[in-house]
């Protein structure tokens, strides 16, 4: 864990500001502190507001330091207690305190709950331990070092060969190597070389990048700085996505401080390195991640992608070399100069170093971002980090790389993460969103979701995507309908894997990637909603009927008053009854049941 | 050179240069892939996935039309992994395809049904949808039905390319659509109905509206001939069913021809033109037969010349006529009748003063449009290309697409200009003060070629003239500092391929001097001046002889010799004869009796309503044309004229370029140059000629074409410049110029009778203003005002147009009454008219038309 800098003596309360704890209430817990204080008169402590730190189910989160202790899930009307008892009793409460799910022993030590002990955090290294509006913050914490040493100490080659022998790989979703793409964008030709950090995260369920950009800007703009000066570029964007107000309010700031500080402009740090950067708000198209799409939408155009080669390190933006990294690969680069690339090659599988930060999300017990060494298996993030399954329920499968990405069953569970693992699985790293399911998933529907999330993103310029994806979804819709067959099923994987080799980029190229792992894993539950016309898990609606189990059931009417329908009969303290063509399978009448009497019959 | 590469295509291996496509090094190979969003003219998109081939080694499936082949490549065009991607991708679109090709007229000519058929495709796997799309049916040029449509975007890139640029997607995803801006119709979106789209559409998706269930593909003869309007003498090819013209197309689908090319032949078909001679009866025109409209005219000329002499008969032209003709009109003029006293339209379009340039320049002269097309440096003057010459405009939008640099010589704005990297607007006919300057600039920045000037005897002369020339009067004559003029003289001096461009009816005849000059004074002498030519067969006609004081290959008349007379077997006029002009200020007098021949002076001269009265002077007047115009009104005789769709002979264009016209429709009147033997018979001067060839055949005889001057040395034309058009007064306080417009032409003889006309206001009879001098004049669009001149005034209607400086005044050579207002001041020298600009007042109120 990086070094925390605080006065010894002193209290301070870190307030984590990211997105999913302001959702959560951190902006009012925030207030409460400061309300407290202003009442108490109290001026010797420190509020800091940190970015994310990764265990969002458990937000907000607070942490006092100097001794680290962790309170998750506070509320405003527990801050008088924590201000009265622990930071001016000395005390710490204990039924404020994190719970681990397995042993039910009460952490009061940050470093101590599992979630954070088994991470390895480079790229989230600061994130949660500095105030990311405050670049002397990120410089105490050892903040542009890397960039003084490279701007005084390596050439730009030197730099590119460092990060070769790192063997990082760029964390987007595709692992090219990324000192060979700074080594295309640097020998390429041309007066006038651009640099791009691609912060268009767009995957259901992946937030890693907007928490670092949220909680640690300035690692990434250090991360481009140093790109720049590695390739030679003199202009950098950050393309981020509008519906990132909170990322981009911060990085604005960053690009402020920076700029003031004399660390972007010409001739940085006594240099002959010039550069500057400008941020690009996208318009939330999810194609427009994809590098020549998102070069097209910087460039005032229609956001969609175009035939590669020329490559953007050839013929980039407005048709200069251009160098596109992604947010996480950029927050890695002033690790590694810094600690050397040894340091980071030690780290991971031989093919996959370094770290790669999930996003765990679903059925999990706490979800939220986990750095881990690239190698680590899917059990041990997901059983434990996370705790496992919510609820002790069976797992049944985890979605990994989101929309491209693919879905594994538990006989995956001890497969390393790494590039070459996964893809041999079907399934993707991609940008490491990870969704986990119980039995309570169908997997013909979770087909259905991800293509109907990459039919809608389809920017319409080639066929197979265009068209394909449209047709695929309707046949999955029929699917869950009941009102497929078996011949379908055939024309459906025939379908996803000539979209897969015909479409013109890598949107289309992968959008059927999870149907093709559910097909390979999961085949029986596609074949029993076509032949049988059966949801396993009870999902698809058409497919399943709500029954009253007539001994079970008291007469109450709970179930009729909140019928939205009128399906439901029956006289009172008699059995009701459920009519079944009424019957639009909402669920209500099960949430509201207090005897539990109704269940879902395939 | 650029360096050879071999690949290997299908087993087969073949050279070709770097850089080429596979798509292309394929069809060297003579392997054709199928492809759907490819054109050949038009940037690859890659976009359809039809075109997809294997590479030996590579990843995937690569589409050929957006990868370049490299040395060593090995290529299949058809394994079974290519055409099993085909078939899915074209599945895939037939699945959103309504299959409607029994009623579509593509049908036979569908790119799509094609590689359908060619697959083996009876219908697709997958469910088919009707994208359910309303047919845009709402202008009588283009139908758009974007159910067909397969969104392969070459409609959107054709239109970036060389049309408005005002189509693209819209939306994503399977909704995506191509759409004018908000989905407008296109009448309403800017768009210059020049019709590449329809030529790129592989599908039914956009067809022309005029073919709509009127015959099938197959059923289409095709006859390439040349258009009848503007002086770029484009090549279209009419396709034709049952004597009917379906639709006109450039020679290869994506060339380029602009609205009243594709549009504009329907005039062709109107129910006005005239198809059986007229003899005036009782003061009406009644139907007669040729027999006996031929007595008449040959009776009353032989009575007039027998009476006054042959100079009292004069003849007259317009030049959109054949070589073949020009040539036979003025041989009867000048053997048949015995008098020099013919001239043509080319008087009030840029001659005589253009035959000094040609001469001055020679090969400088001679432009074709790829020489624009690879220029880095073009210099407009006075040049409204879009409108005028849309060709040349094209051209010039993709020499800019190509990365030239242009700057604009204009006091209005004009489609170019705005793409301009400079545009100087100087104050109303002051273009020679700017050119002036431009020279001046040139000198002083050291950028002309002296080695060459060393060899020019007047450079001296033509030094001092300029050094008399202070930069003070200059910027006070144009209004424009000397800056603007030093970056264009340095933009144009820097140039490596660098051509000036001029409109010949729009510049006056110093201009086109102080224009030569600098080309000459940079030592351009090869392709580097392209005077726009706004007739059909400008050249053409000049080069016939059809201009009093020439006689064919523009030799002056006092220069014949014996040549002429030779094979003419007559003994000819010793008097220059009189000009266009001339013959008017004379009418009544000593010019009684004339022969007008597609040509309507009466409401095109300047000051028309003295030249009406001049024409009502005459004992007898004979018309021939195609349409019953002003002066054909007037005539005695009307002799039927047939147009250009349904005539053979030749034509020359602006790029010099001698074209082949060819009929392809059956003529609704004689050919003309028919109507002229026949004529020339009964007046005992005989023509003996079976076809237009034969003609040709004497032409040759006496007129090499192109015309090859052999000097090697050039002198500067030495000008001193002047403005040549009324000075606004008191009085008369706008200036208004005559120009052309996007859907109207010339007379508007033909476009006044094609549905082109709808697109006009007015069928362009309006005058435009700057909003703000309406504003002031409290005028509003469709405004009926009273426009006033020296000569006369009419009544007519505001249109807005910001493209005007203040205090300027715009007016459609169309315009029925535009001879009312103009000036009848003729150049001493150069004996045409010079009403470039016309001193005006203007009043609110009349009946507008």
């Amino acid at each position: 864990m990086g070094k925390i800098d605080v006065k010894e003596e002193q209290n301070r309360v870190f307030i984590c500001t990211g997105t999913g704890c302001i959702l959560s209430g951190a902006d009012r817990v925030n207030a409460a502190f400061k309300e407290e204080f202003k009442k108490r008169k109290i001026s010797e402590i420190d509020i800091v507001q940190t970015g994310c730190h990764g265990f969002c189910q458990q937000g907000p989160i607070i942490v006092i330091q100097p001794e680290g202790i962790f309170y998750p899930m506070v509320s405003a009307e527990n801050v008088a207690r924590i201000v009265e008892e622990h930071l001016l009793g000395g005390k710490i409460i204990d039924d404020l305190l994190y719970k681990d799910p397995s042993t039910g022993e009460k952490v009061p030590f940050y470093k101590d709950i599992n979630f954070y002990k088994k991470q390895t955090r480079i790229v989230l290294r600061n994130c949660g331990q500095i105030d990311p509006e405050e670049i002397d913050n990120y410089i105490e914490h050892g903040g542009y070092e890397a960039l003084k040493k490279v701007l005084s100490e390596m050439t730009p080659e030197e730099v590119v060969e460092e990060v070769k022998a790192s063997c990082l790989r760029g964390r987007g979703g595709a692992g090219f190597p990324t000192g060979i793409k700074w080594d295309f964008a640097r020998k390429a030709s041309g007066d006038v070389k651009y640099l791009i950090c691609n912060a268009d995260e767009g995957d259901p369920g992946a937030f890693m990048d907007r928490s670092v950009l949220e909680g640690d800007p300035h690692s990434v703009l250090e991360g481009m700085m140093i790109a720049a000066y590695a390739i030679g570029a003199s202009v950098g964007y950050i393309y981020v996505r509008a519906e990132y107000p909170l990322a981009v309010k911060r990085l604005k700031i960053a690009v402020e401080h920076v700029k003031k500080k004399g660390f972007l402009g010409k001739n940085i740090l006594g240099s002959s390195f010039n550069f500057e950067i400008k941020i690009k708000e996208g318009a939330g198209a999810f194609v427009c991640g994809e590098e020549t799409a998102l070069m097209a939408s910087i460039e005032g155009r229609r956001g969609t992608p175009r035939v590669r080669p020329p490559f953007p390190a050839q013929s980039g933006l407005w048709g200069k070399p251009t160098n596109i990294n992604n947010v996480e690969t950029l927050a890695n680069i002033a690790w590694i100069i810094i600690n050397g690339a040894n340091k980071f090659a030690a780290i991971g599988t031989e093919k996959s170093k370094g770290t790669k930060i999930f996003a765990v999300t679903g059925k999990v017990k706490n979800g939220g971002l986990v750095e881990v060494p690239m190698g680590t298996s899917l059990r041990e993030v997901i059983f434990d980090i996370c705790g496992g399954v919510k609820d002790d329920e069976e797992f049944k499968a985890v979605q990994i790389g989101g929309p491209s990405g693919g879905c594994l069953p538990a006989e995956f569970l001890d497969t390393p993460i790494d590039y070459e693992s996964l893809t041999q699985t079907g399934a993707i790293v991609g940008s490491g969103g990870m969704v986990v399911m119980d039995e309570s998933s169908c997997m013909v529907d979770l087909a259905r979701y991800f293509l109907a999330f990459t039919q809608k993103e389809s920017c319409g310029k080639c066929v197979p995507c265009r068209v394909g994806t449209k047709r695929m979804l309707e046949m999955l819709q029929r699917m869950t309908k009941g009102e497929s067959n078996e011949e379908e099923l055939v024309l459906l994987e025939n379908l996803a894997q000539d979209i897969k080799v015909s479409s013109l980029c890598g949107l289309g190229q992968t959008a059927p990637n999870p149907v093709l792992t559910m097909f390979k894993y999961f085949r029986k539950e596609f074949e029993e909603h076509v032949k049988e016309g059966r949801c396993r898990a009870g999902v698809c609606s058409e497919l399943i009927a709500y029954i009253i189990k007539e001994n079970i059931c008291k007469g109450c009417g709970v179930c009729k008053k909140h019928c939205p329908v009128g399906a439901i009969s029956g006289e009172k303290k008699q059995p009701h009854e459920i009519d079944v063509a009424k019957c639009v399978k909402c669920g209500i009448c099960m949430q509201h049941c207090p005897f539990d009497a109704i269940y879902v019959a395939e | 050179m650029s360096d050879q590469v071999t690949v290997t295509i299908n087993g087969k291996e073949i050279k070709v240069p770097e850089g080429t496509l596979i798509i292309q090094a394929a069809k060297m190979a003579g392997i054709d892939i199928p492809h759907l969003c490819y054109c050949e003219c038009l940037p690859s998109t890659g976009s359809c996935r039809v075109c997809l081939v294997e590479v030996e080694g590579g990843k995937g499936l690569v589409a050929s039309c957006a990868q370049k082949v490299k040395n060593g490549m090995v290529v299949d065009t058809d394994t079974e992994k290519v055409r099993e991607a085909r078939r899915f991708v074209l599945e895939l679109i037939l699945s959103n395809h309504p299959g409607d090709c029994m009623s579509c007229d593509k049908n036979g000519a569908c790119d799509l049904q094609k590689y359908a058929y060619e697959l083996g495709i009876e219908k697709t796997s997958f469910s088919m949808k009707d994208p359910g799309y309303d047919v845009d049916r709402s202008n009588p040029f283009i139908e758009r039905n974007y159910n067909l449509c397969i969104l392969c975007g070459r409609c959107v890139r054709i239109c970036k390319q060389q049309g408005a640029d005002i189509i693209d997607f819209v939306k994503r995803g399977m909704v995506t659509k191509v759409a004018t801006p908000m989905d407008r119709p296109l009448q309403e979106s800017g768009c210059d109905f020049c019709g590449s789209c329809l030529a790129v559409c592989p599908v039914g998706a956009l067809v022309e509206v005029d073919r709509r269930f009127c015959g099938r593909e197959w059923e289409m003869k095709e006859t390439k001939t040349v258009c009848s309007y503007c002086g770029c003498g484009c090549e279209l090819v009419f396709s034709t069913v049952d004597g009917q013209i379906m639709r006109a197309t450039g020679e290869v689908s994506c060339d380029y021809i602009c609205s009243k090319g594709r549009f504009g032949w329907d005039f062709v078909e109107s129910s006005e033109r005239i198809t059986k001679p007229l003899i005036k009866k009782d003061g009406v025109l009644t139907e007669s037969t040729y027999e006996e409209a031929i007595k008449v005219v040959a009776e009353r000329l032989i009575d007039i010349k027998k009476k006054h002499g042959a100079n009292s008969i004069g003849g007259f032209m317009g030049a959109g006529n054949t070589n073949e003709v020009a040539y036979l009109f003025q041989k009867f003029l000048r053997a048949g009748i015995g008098t020099n006293n013919i001239d043509s339209s080319a008087r009030f379009l840029g001659f005589p003063a253009l035959i000094d340039l040609y001469e001055a320049l020679r090969d400088g002269a001679v432009v074709s449009m790829k020489d624009v097309e690879e220029a880095d440096v073009l210099l407009l003057v006075n040049a409204d290309l879009t409108a005028s010459y849309p060709r040349v405009g094209a051209s010039v939008k993709k020499a800019i697409l190509n990365g030239a640099k242009v700057v604009v010589i204009d006091s209005k704005k004009t489609e170019i200009s705005e793409l301009a990297d400079l545009h100087i607007e100087p104050q109303v006919d002051s273009e020679e003060f700017v050119l002036s300057g431009i020279l001046k600039e040139l000198l002083e920045e050291n950028l002309h070629d002296e080695k060459f000037t060393k060899k020019c005897k007047n450079f001296d002369e033509f030094k001092k003239s300029l050094d008399g020339l202070k930069v003070e009067t200059i910027e006070k004559e144009t209004k424009t500092s000397k800056d603007f003029l030093k970056e264009a003289a340095k933009l144009y001096g820097e140039g490596k391929k660098t051509i000036i461009l001029f409109g010949a009816e729009t510049v006056s005849s110093q201009s086109m001097g102080l224009i030569a000059d600098i080309a000459l004074l940079t030592g351009r002498t090869k392709a580097s001046v392209l005077p726009c030519l706004l007739s059909s067969n400008l050249r053409g006609t000049i080069y016939m002889g059809a201009l009093a004081g020439f006689y064919p290959g523009a030799r002056r008349a006092n220069e014949i010799g014996n040549d002429f007379k030779k094979i003419w077997e007559r003994d000819l006029p010793d008097e220059m004869g009189l000009s266009a002009m001339e013959m008017v200020e004379n009418m009544g007098s000593s010019v009684l009796g004339m022969y007008i021949v597609g040509a309507d002076p009466v409401a095109q001269f300047p000051n028309s309503s003295k030249v009406a009265k001049a024409f009502s002077s005459l004992d007898f007047l004979v018309v021939q044309d195609v349409f019953l115009t002003e002066t054909a009104k007037m005539a005695d005789v009307v002799l039927p004229g047939a147009t250009l769709a349904e005539s053979n002979g030749t034509v020359v264009n602006l790029e010099y370029q001698t074209k082949e016209v060819k009929a392809a429709l059956e003529p609704l009147a004689k050919p003309d140059w028919e109507t002229i033997a026949d004529l020339s018979e009964r007046m005992d001067y005989t023509m003996e000629y079976s076809s237009e060839k034969e003609i040709a055949k004497e032409i040759k005889s006496l007129v090499p074409i192109p015309k090859k001057i052999e000097k090697n040395t050039y002198d500067f034309i030495v000008v001193k410049p002047k403005k040549s058009g009324e000075e606004p007064d008191g009085k008369y306080p706008y200036a208004l110029i005559v120009g052309e417009t996007s859907f109207g032409f010339y007379d508007g003889q033909r476009t006044r009778n094609s549905k082109l006309s709808i697109l006009e206001l007015n069928k362009g009879n309006y005058a435009g203003f700057n909003p703000e001098d309406a504003e002031s004049l409290s005028l509003k669009e469709g405004d009926a005002v009273l426009i006033s001149s020296r000569r006369g005034k009419i009544t007519t209607s505001v249109k807005m147009l910001g493209s005007l400086p203040k205090g300027l005044l715009f007016m459609p050579s169309c315009h029925e009454e535009r001879g009312v207002l103009a000036s009848d001041n003729v150049d001493s020298k150069l004996k045409s008219p010079q009403h470039r600009l016309i001193a005006v007042s203007v009043s609110k109120g009349g009946a507008s038309k």
